[in-house]
């Protein structure tokens, strides 16, 4: 295991490389979800990518710009500048592990930033779980866990600032609070702006997990993506919101599909 | 400036973070950042790095650090509280020797507030000079483990907290018109269940454990900070089970130990405004410390806790 910094001296990139063979056939990049959601998941997928190098499989896992041990404050974290970090990362474990494949493997919008970051380089696996279909939505799930979080851990019976008056701010050109990180105006235009899912899936090989509610959409741009020329695998499996709360459940039945898939995939290449 | 450490304790390799001040200043205090449970060294909102970066910006060092077999550190090991007390009492001792510090603080939030006392215990002479505790974990009660999901595990807590506080009736009807309350009730009952079917060795070792940080807290004979939000439930349970009759004797006007309370704070401060006091507040304390001179406060009354009285730091 190793731990270190990358990228640039202004745009310093932290993270790990899990990597218990000298040579290997699949490793992976792992996109983190967003803000309170990368903490909360953190320790379980950290604990993941270790149980992954024992089985072979490299991961390095790395934090955006101005999020966890990299530079920057959580102002500077934008589409862009994570789009641009996850290809800055797949580029670095390539240099460093070296695999024969080598793809993302992304949770909620890290699964988004790793598409969005994979039609810049192309991959040859990505794994997507509980990607963020409509970006604009989940924004406005994030504002509503702000005013949740008002309410309840700060015993408020009616909130100071509403969603209206957060989106004010933010078209304003103020940063805005969220769940105590700086949320910014770029961001906010970026989430706004939405963005198209591409036609055609961006990996040869694609492996994405779904939860139940989740099936629904997740399913129109699957069907989209197995009618061009790449593999799309698509399973949809009973695992609760594990992002959303403190503690050591994982979802036991996505990681055990994804690496029954990853060692599938790596026979039948 | 920052580096990249890794601490031995015991045979365990701890993956950490050291902030260093871009100046080597006369005097060289550290502060060593102690995270909440089941959490990594940078923290929930970036707390503990955003610390970190202020007290090397105040001229002053700070240590943080994965816990054994967690997060970033090496290997996979099921992490108790004892494990985490022997971790905070190598990782002071690196940190004193390695960057050759003049002297040394503890800084903790929630468990990790309940570490640096049970570890500024067994440090003995090598105890930190200082330590500032936020949202101190102090009752047995209030301990939780991840695998029930942080909810509380006691059967008197829960029957208090849940079933007598607030509306009987009001209850009643959510639970017979509101399904996510129907779901939520499910899951608590499930997790109290789970706990007391399990083995529960563990959580009881945890508890028996946090029982003495009370006990040790009215020992500890250095400065002592302690800072809490005034909506986090974890203040009352502090002013009404750990400090009976002001057994830690905050009311005293010679007292090294002094209340800070942040307004409309919750547990883990996650106001960006709040976050702000806090690290304004830490740097004011550590360079205070660092200088020989003792943090200036101003006290005021407060009724949240029971006539203790409240300081803040004097301007």
């Amino acid at each position: 295991m190793q731990v270190c910094y990358f990228g640039t001296d202004s745009h310093r990139l932290y993270g790990v490389i899990h990597n218990d063979v000298d040579s290997t056939q699949t490793a992976l990049v792992l996109c983190p979800p967003f803000a309170e959601e990368m903490v909360a998941t953190y320790a379980r997928f950290a604990t993941w990518s270790k149980q992954l190098a024992e089985q072979g499989i490299p991961v390095l896992r790395f934090h955006p710009y101005g999020t966890g041990e990299s530079g920057g404050t959580s102002a500077d974290f934008t589409l862009e500048s994570a789009i641009h970090d996850a290809c800055t990362a797949l580029e670095f474990a390539r240099e460093q592990i070296a695999p024969v494949r080598l793809g993302y493997f992304g949770v909620r919008l890290g699964a988004t930033i790793a598409v969005l970051a994979a039609l810049h380089h192309p991959v040859d696996l990505l794994v997507m779980w509980s990607p963020i279909i409509n970006i604009r939505q989940y924004m406005r799930e994030l504002f509503r866990a702000q005013l949740t979080n008002q309410m309840v851990h700060h015993g408020l019976t009616r909130v100071g600032r509403n969603t209206q008056d957060m989106i004010l701010d933010l078209e304003h050109g103020q940063s805005i609070d969220l769940l105590g990180y700086e949320f910014s105006p770029q961001l906010y235009r970026e989430m706004a702006a939405g963005w198209e899912w591409p036609e055609e899936a961006p990996a040869k090989h694609t492996l994405w997990l779904a939860r139940t509610t989740e099936e629904k959409p997740a399913s129109v741009l699957v069907d989209r993506w197995q009618a061009s020329r790449s593999r799309v695998d698509f399973t949809v499996l009973p695992e609760p919101a594990f992002w959303e709360e403190y503690t050591s459940v994982f979802p036991g039945s996505f990681a055990a599909t994804t690496l029954g898939w990853l060692k599938q995939s790596a026979e039948t290449r | 400036m920052t580096n990249l450490v890794t601490v031995r304790s015991g045979e365990w390799p701890l993956s950490g973070v050291v902030h260093t001040p871009r100046f080597r200043p006369k005097r060289r205090v550290g502060v060593v950042l102690l995270h909440e449970n089941f959490n990594t060294k940078f923290g929930t909102h970036r707390i503990f790095y955003q610390l970190g970066e202020a007290l090397a910006d105040n001229g002053l060092y700070a240590l943080r650090y994965d816990n054994r077999g967690t997060c970033d550190s090496p290997r996979i090991h099921p992490l108790t509280f004892l494990d985490r007390v022997e971790d905070a009492c190598a990782a002071s001792k690196f940190f004193m020797n390695n960057y050759e510090l003049d002297s040394m603080l503890f800084w903790g939030l929630c468990m990790g507030a309940a570490v640096a006392v049970h570890a500024s215990e067994q440090l003995g002479p090598e105890r930190p000079r200082g330590m500032m505790l936020c949202s101190i974990l102090a009752d047995p009660l209030d301990a939780s483990l991840p695998q029930f999901g942080y909810a509380q595990v006691n059967l008197s807590r829960f029957i208090e907290q849940r079933l007598f506080r607030g509306g009987v009736w009001q209850r009643t009807v959510r639970f017979v018109t509101d399904r996510t309350y129907r779901q939520n009730a499910y899951r608590l009952v499930k997790t109290l269940l789970g706990r007391y079917f399990s083995n529960g060795s563990e959580l009881g070792q945890l508890q028996s454990q946090i029982a003495r940080v009370g006990d040790l807290l009215s020992r500890y004979t250095g400065p002592t900070v302690f800072v809490f939000g005034d909506k986090d439930d974890s203040l009352p349970t502090f002013v009404k089970r750990i400090n009976v009759d002001d057994r830690l004797g905050l009311a005293t006007r010679e007292s090294e130990r002094t209340l800070l309370l942040i307004e409309g704070g919750d547990h883990t401060f996650s106001v960006l405004e709040h976050t702000q006091i806090l690290i304004s507040w830490t740097t004011a304390w550590a360079q205070a410390m660092r200088d020989g001179t003792p943090p200036q406060f101003d006290h005021f009354k407060s009724e949240i806790t029971g006539g203790i009285p409240v300081a803040a730091p004097a301007n």
